[in-house]
């Protein structure tokens, strides 16, 4: 087995939310619990799951752009979470994110072609350098620098800017892109190539990516290996085969079966499940899905289940595969 | 099916059961609005009819008009710097027409509207019961005592969990997927003969679009309503919908009933769609992008706006808008290549469901 690239143990983080004239701590959302993963260079690694599960907090607790309650990161055998601020800096060349939200990622006020040289800039390189690498990187994701590059955010489209935040985050040369929702504000049409593109500089680069969607099916078609996560848990890890093919988590399965079929003689008979996804403010006592599970037993009311291996591989955290836990 | 091309035209009998009536009847809708930019053309002669009880799914890109559309028929643009021709009919009544008074009843009664957001269409102020229950005092005057069973009745209908606590409830206080099922007991308060749905489920979860496509197919069903259902998801299209409309550049440039979109798509950008949208089980094959970006609506080509971006485009493409073609029964495409097509059936790529 290799070595893994990135690796989180135990990471946890829950905000505090606070009310009052005092402004005392009244609850805590617990957003990201216990999280434990590995990525090994070269691969893809998708993070699934529905809103507010922690899928970007956890991204940001792995560049410490929030600090983790606890746990570990670390990052080509460094301990990232003990590195210092010189050294964080370094890290944060090597593992870049693209941000969820194309439009508010950019300075307005930044041409295109100054937002990506910019962090080279920051990083002490020559400004005829940076705008060179600028321009070049421009052309690499699809947008001519000489028709583009001296425009401003609001003259692009939604799939334009998101070709600008890929290029910026590739200026620095990463070894590591965590991309949050990469294609999810774009149209179908946009997001094929945007999704063409992450693929061809994945090769051309030899990047490792963790690609964060709430979309399975783009999870499924980018991804090698997939991290299902519900209410802050990673509740299944396994390859995106594996997961498709025989889901194991009642949630995974739930999931699963209620993306549409795309084929109208295929209609789902009934929903999967029941509900809404409980609030993160006081999720449910032991695992966070038993109030939506078809298979609750008393004791999953009572601690969470740790994730036990049903393949090489492939873990699941629920007691219905208890009888393989040794 | 279209004011521009009558099926007897070219030579093809009227459907069996003879003509459906209709229950509304759009011709040649065009919206323009005056912008900064110029006069953006959102919505460019757009006909369609639905027959009651039926599911039509308007389906189209971000900036396709399709929520400009919708709103047109509640008569819902806003009042300057806009202008809204062509004809539409509802229950035979021109709602262009109607005095400002008579839309307003329409509103409520015979069409109701479901949106994208819930919580920037209810009330923030209000209890879910008492926006319930406000709607229908105003458009069924109903009593007092009669009105709160119905709004529980309303709660049940639309299969909400716990509704007593639901209707003492606040928009805030509740989820999104609540919210949505408030939502959709309001609009059905006064049993409207047609929903109008603004992707109604774009907003929600995974898990929470499922039960809500399912619960309106369920009540479609029962109530026998009518749907358009706006949405930019093929997907979502094919679990709910009769037949779709395919929207670019504020065109209809497809029509067809839903199986017959997914079997054969006759328009060059609805099969670019079908290539481009990722499918389960689809690891390791190539996606096939549609190049380019969507029409400025402010200065549309003179031919088909989907030329610049059309792997098939040919000079007349360029020069001439295509007419609707008619490459089945209940199947229009607005595309110059669908007579060639159609005489050589090699050339209508992707035919026989490959995809
Ligand atoms: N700075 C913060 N303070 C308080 N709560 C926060 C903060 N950031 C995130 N949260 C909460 O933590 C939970 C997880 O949020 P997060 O943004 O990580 O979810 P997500 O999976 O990325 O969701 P989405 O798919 O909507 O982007 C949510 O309940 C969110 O409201
Ligand atoms: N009041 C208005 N003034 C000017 N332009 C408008 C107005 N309303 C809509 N438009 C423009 O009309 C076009 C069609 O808009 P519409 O909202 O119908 O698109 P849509 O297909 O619903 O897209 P989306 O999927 O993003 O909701 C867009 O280019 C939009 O910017
Ligand atoms: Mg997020
Ligand atoms: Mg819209």
């Amino acid at each position: 087995m290799s070595v893994a690239l990135l690796e989180a143990r135990g990471l946890r983080k829950h905000f505090p939310l606070r009310g009052g004239v005092l402004q005392r701590t009244r609850a805590w959302v617990r957003a990201v619990d216990e999280v434990a993963f590995q990525v090994r260079a070269g691969e893809t690694v998708g993070i699934v799951g529905e809103s507010g599960c922690g899928k970007s907090t956890l991204a940001r607790l792995l560049l410490r752009l929030v600090e983790p309650d606890a746990g570990h990161v670390w990052f080509d055998g460094e301990d990232v979470l003990r590195a210092l601020p010189s050294r964080m800096k370094r890290l944060r060349r090597d593992m870049q994110l693209v941000f969820q939200d194309p439009h508010a990622s950019l300075n307005p006020r930044l041409t295109i072609e100054d937002a990506v040289a910019f962090s080279l800039l920051v990083h002490g390189v020559r400004r005829a350098e940076a705008r060179e690498k600028a321009r070049m990187l421009l052309g690499r994701v699809g947008l001519d620098p000489r028709l583009y590059g001296r425009r401003y955010p609001h003259e692009l489209s939604g799939g334009q800017r998101q070709r600008v935040n890929i290029a910026r985050a590739l200026v620095l040369d990463p070894k590591l892109l965590l991309l949050d929702e990469p294609v999810s504000s774009l149209d179908k049409s946009v997001q094929a190539q945007v999704l063409n593109l992450l693929q061809e500089l994945k090769a051309e680069r030899a990047l490792t990516y963790v690609f964060i969607s709430h979309d399975l099916n783009v999870i499924e078609y980018v991804s090698d290996r997939v991290l299902v996560m519900y209410l802050g848990r990673v509740v299944e890890s396994g390859t995106a085969d594996a997961l498709a093919e025989s889901p194991k988590h009642p949630y995974t399965q739930a999931l699963y079966a209620s993306a549409p079929s795309m084929d109208p003689d295929r209609r789902m008979e009934r929903p999967p499940i029941a509900g809404d996804p409980p609030n993160p403010i006081n999720p449910p006592s032991g695992c966070r899905f038993r109030t939506r599970c078809a298979f609750a037993m008393p004791k999953c009311a009572e601690a969470a289940p740790a994730p036990v291996a049903v393949a090489a591989g492939h873990d699941v955290a629920c007691y219905l595969y208890d009888e393989v836990r040794t | 099916m279209f004011n521009d091309y009558s099926p007897e035209a070219c030579g093809m009998t009227a459907p069996p059961g003879g003509t459906r009536i209709s229950l509304l009847r759009v011709r040649d809708l065009s919206v323009e609005f005056a912008t900064r930019d110029g006069v953006v053309r959102a919505v460019t002669e757009v006909s369609f009819d639905l027959s009651p009880g039926q599911v039509l799914a308007l389906l189209g890109e971000s900036g396709s008009g399709k929520s400009v559309t919708l709103r047109s028929i509640l008569g819902l643009n806003p009042p300057v710097r806009t202008r809204v021709s062509g004809e539409i009919l509802l229950k035979g009544e021109d709602i262009n027409r109607l005095a400002e008074r008579a839309r307003q009843d329409l509103r409520g009664g015979v069409v109701s509207m479901v949106f994208q957001e819930p919580m920037t269409a209810l009330d923030p102020v209000y209890t879910i019961g008492g926006q319930i229950e406000e709607t229908l005092i105003e458009h069924r005057g109903l009593e007092r005592a009669a009105v709160h069973r119905r709004a529980r009745e309303l709660l049940d209908l639309v299969q909400m969990p716990s509704p007593e606590r639901c209707l003492a409830s606040y928009p805030h206080e509740i989820s999104g997927g609540m919210r949505q099922r408030a939502m959709i007991a309001i609009a059905l308060a006064c049993e409207p003969e047609l929903l109008l749905a603004d992707e109604p489920t774009t907003a929600l979860d995974v898990t929470v679009q499922a039960q809500i496509l399912w619960l309106l197919r369920d009540l479609q069903r029962r109530l026998g309503l009518a749907v358009i259902f706006v949405t930019h998801d093929l997907g979502v299209a094919a679990e709910i919908a009769d037949d779709a409309a395919v929207m670019y550049g504020g065109r209809i440039v497809e029509q067809a009933p839903i199986r017959e979109l997914f079997r054969a798509p006759a328009h060059p950008y609805t099969e670019g769609l079908m290539h481009a949208t990722v499918r389960r089980r689809q690891k390791g094959k190539a996606l096939v992008p549609i190049p380019g970006a969507p029409p400025n609506l402010a200065a549309l080509p003179p031919g088909c706006a989907f030329a610049p971006r059309c792997p098939h485009v040919k000079p007349v493409c360029i020069e001439a808008l295509p007419p609707l073609h008619v490459v089945a029964s209940d199947h229009v495409s607005r595309c110059h290549l669908v007579p060639e097509r159609l005489a050589s059936p090699l050339l209508v790529l992707n035919k026989g469901g490959s995809l």
